[in-house]
């Protein structure tokens, strides 16, 4: 997202009766570093306030944790509560001349969306710069802000959007997840059809499990297309133990899709070891047309700072094959499809990969006809 | 001269054909829709920008900035209603807005002849004779509030205990509370390293867990502001 001079950044003057508002706020504080960081976060939701009482958006200011005594008191808010996207935007105060924005971590979650709002130096006026969806950093820098344009149009959607919290990926490398989302073994322990390797040869399909001759056949067939790709690589003999063959692999390998077949490998024999990522997978279910389906993603972290995702539906319960004619949709962060899967007769699931950025947001859609179930997400 | 003149003369109109547009097409929607709500956000940035809003020098700043939110307000409710064919929508702005600052004087020595006060619009003093009166219930006292909630925290102390991170019963909701007070001052960092996890688990545990908490206290003791 380009912030540039083209876009439009509105401009709001601060009352006396404001600043006295947040005076009053600071001084319930006990240290010198809370009042101001409570006055200029009571000024930056006044801010907010008035513009979207100007765009004819209601706020409930008693409703938003920062006018809660307590609430300032133990934490770091600037929250406005907005009752018709039943949630809240977060707005955080800058001043002129600051490039990036300060957003602690205990509003990272629960939020609809974050606000950059520059205070001038009097608090005389505010000037609201841009948004973001969502956050996953504590330095926002101002070029990844978004339109006005974007906001306004976000609280309009927001009520219609499944999920209202976006899942956080990178806390997935934490060990940190949202309910609903299991591991493989917990969803299909009960189930009597395990969901198959992707690209596995067809012969394995009958057993249901791999056995250890299979993983090393595959193990090597991964080293040598590595051969073929990268001349110069030192190569493991596939005769030492696989599971050391297949870390070397996520190791060193520059190639993604190698990664990831050997991140499947690896989730066969080692399912929780971090080298291969993180995968959760949530039960969507029967909500599209009576089906039940599952949505797995990983996420595999690359030497760049990149993020691999691989997004899987599998079927649930008796059913071999997905529902011909599900739809497997990724929508960018401006609601834009940056790809579509659909299911045929006799698929036992669709995929889609993709790399993308710490911050970058997106959304999930699974549907079948009319149905449509939405997930959103910030890496 | 003559030039300079008609390039502010060109630059108005143009601003102000600008203005006619985005109204006409404003009001095409109803209000509160989308499109009628990004016009208005178009509309009110190309103002802002064109420098034209009347400065109000001379004016004491604090009438002058009430006067302007007063003005914005009424103008973003009233702008589709405003008959173009009577001249130009920033005349019309900024005729309201010098009457707000009218209304806002009159009522302002009003006031100082009623409270015989010389001191209303000082900044730097505390103007309101109220401020200095301490409110019975302590809601107003810093160490009040602060008080209040480090009794409650010993009174729910075996409560907060029981909620904790998962496999971590060190890491609950009692021990992060007093942690987190202001006057403890410790950062997420510090505490990550002192209980050796990520500061994205106790941020998490703290904001979904322990948050609600402090603010239902906060509540239930009739602490919220008007």
């Amino acid at each position: 997202m380009i912030y540039s001079t083209e876009d439009i950044t509105i401009a709001i003057p601060l009352t006396k009766a404001d600043r006295q508002k947040a005076k009053e706020f600071a001084q319930q504080q006990p240290t010198v570093e809370k009042q101001e960081q409570v006055e200029r976060n009571t000024l930056a939701v006044l801010v907010m306030h008035y513009y979207l009482e100007m765009l004819e958006v209601p706020t409930d200011l008693q409703a938003s944790y920062c006018w809660n005594p307590v609430g300032r008191l133990f934490a770091d808010v600037a929250d406005l509560y907005i009752p018709e996207a039943r949630g809240r935007i977060e707005c955080r105060p800058i001043q002129k001349g600051d490039q990036t924005c300060f957003i602690p971590q205990e509003v990272w979650q629960d939020r609809i969306g974050y606000v950059v709002v520059e205070l001038d130096e009097a608090y005389r006026e505010g000037t609201v710069l841009g948004f973001v969806p969502a956050v996953s950093t504590t330095m926002l820098g101002l070029s990844q802000l978004q339109p006005l344009d974007r906001l306004i149009e976000h609280i309009d959607e927001y009520p219609l959007v499944g999920e209202p919290f976006p899942v956080q990926l990178s806390q997935w490398l934490d060990n940190i997840f949202e309910a609903g989302w299991q591991t493989m073994e917990e969803l299909f322990s009960n189930r009597v059809l395990r969901p198959i390797m992707p690209f596995a040869p067809i012969s394995l399909g009958e057993s249901q499990r791999t056995n250890s001759e299979d993983v090393k056949r595959l193990i090597e067939q991964l080293y040598v297309s590595q051969t073929d790709r990268n001349q110069s690589e030192a190569i493991a003999t596939p005769d030492s133990d696989p599971k050391t063959a297949l870390l070397h692999l996520l190791q060193t390998s520059q190639d993604q899709e190698t990664r990831w077949k050997a991140a499947e490998l690896l989730w066969e024999i080692e399912p929780d070891n971090p080298a291969a990522g993180i995968r959760r997978a949530k039960n969507l279910g029967m909500h599209l047309a009576g089906y039940s389906v599952a949505l797995m993603i990983a996420i595999l972290p690359k030497f760049n700072g990149r993020v691999a995702i691989l997004l899987r539906m599998y079927p649930i319960g008796d059913q071999h094959f997905l529902p011909p004619g599900l739809q497997l949709i990724g929508l960018d962060d401006t609601g834009t499809p940056f790809f579509e899967a659909q299911a045929r007769k006799k698929d036992n699931n669709i995929q889609f990969r993709f790399t993308a950025d710490p911050g970058d947001c997106f959304s999930v859609r699974v549907a079948l006809n009319d149905a449509s179930v939405t997930e959103n997400f910030v890496i | 001269m003559i030039n300079s003149t008609l390039n502010r003369v060109m630059y108005t109109d143009n601003l102000n054909e600008q203005l006619n547009q985005l109204i006409k097409e404003a009001r095409m929607y109803l209000p509160r829709s989308l499109k009628r709500q990004k016009l208005l956000n178009e509309i009110v940035g190309k103002m802002q920008q064109s420098k034209q809003i009347w400065r109000g020098w001379g004016v004491v700043e604090e009438l002058y900035e009430e006067a302007l939110q007063q003005t914005w307000l009424w103008f973003s409710k009233n702008f589709c209603n405003y008959d173009l064919e009577r001249g130009k929508v920033m005349t019309w702005f900024n005729k309201y807005l010098k009457f707000r600052i009218q209304d806002l004087c009159v009522e302002a020595a009003e006031e100082k002849n009623k409270h015989n006060t010389t001191q209303l619009y000082n900044d730097d003093e505390v103007s309101d004779p109220l401020e200095n009166i301490a409110d019975p219930a302590g809601n107003s006292d810093p160490l009040g509030i602060l008080k209040e909630t480090r009794k409650w925290l010993e009174q729910q102390k075996s409560e907060l205990r029981c909620i904790h991170v998962r496999d971590r019963t060190d890491i609950n909701a009692y021990n992060l509370i007093l942690y987190r007070l202001p006057t403890a001052d410790k950062t997420w960092e510090e505490l990550a390293k002192q209980f050796g996890v990520s500061t994205s688990t106790l941020s998490s545990f703290y904001q979904r867990k322990c948050f609600p908490l402090l603010l239902d206290f906060g509540k239930s003791q009739g602490w919220i502001e008007e």
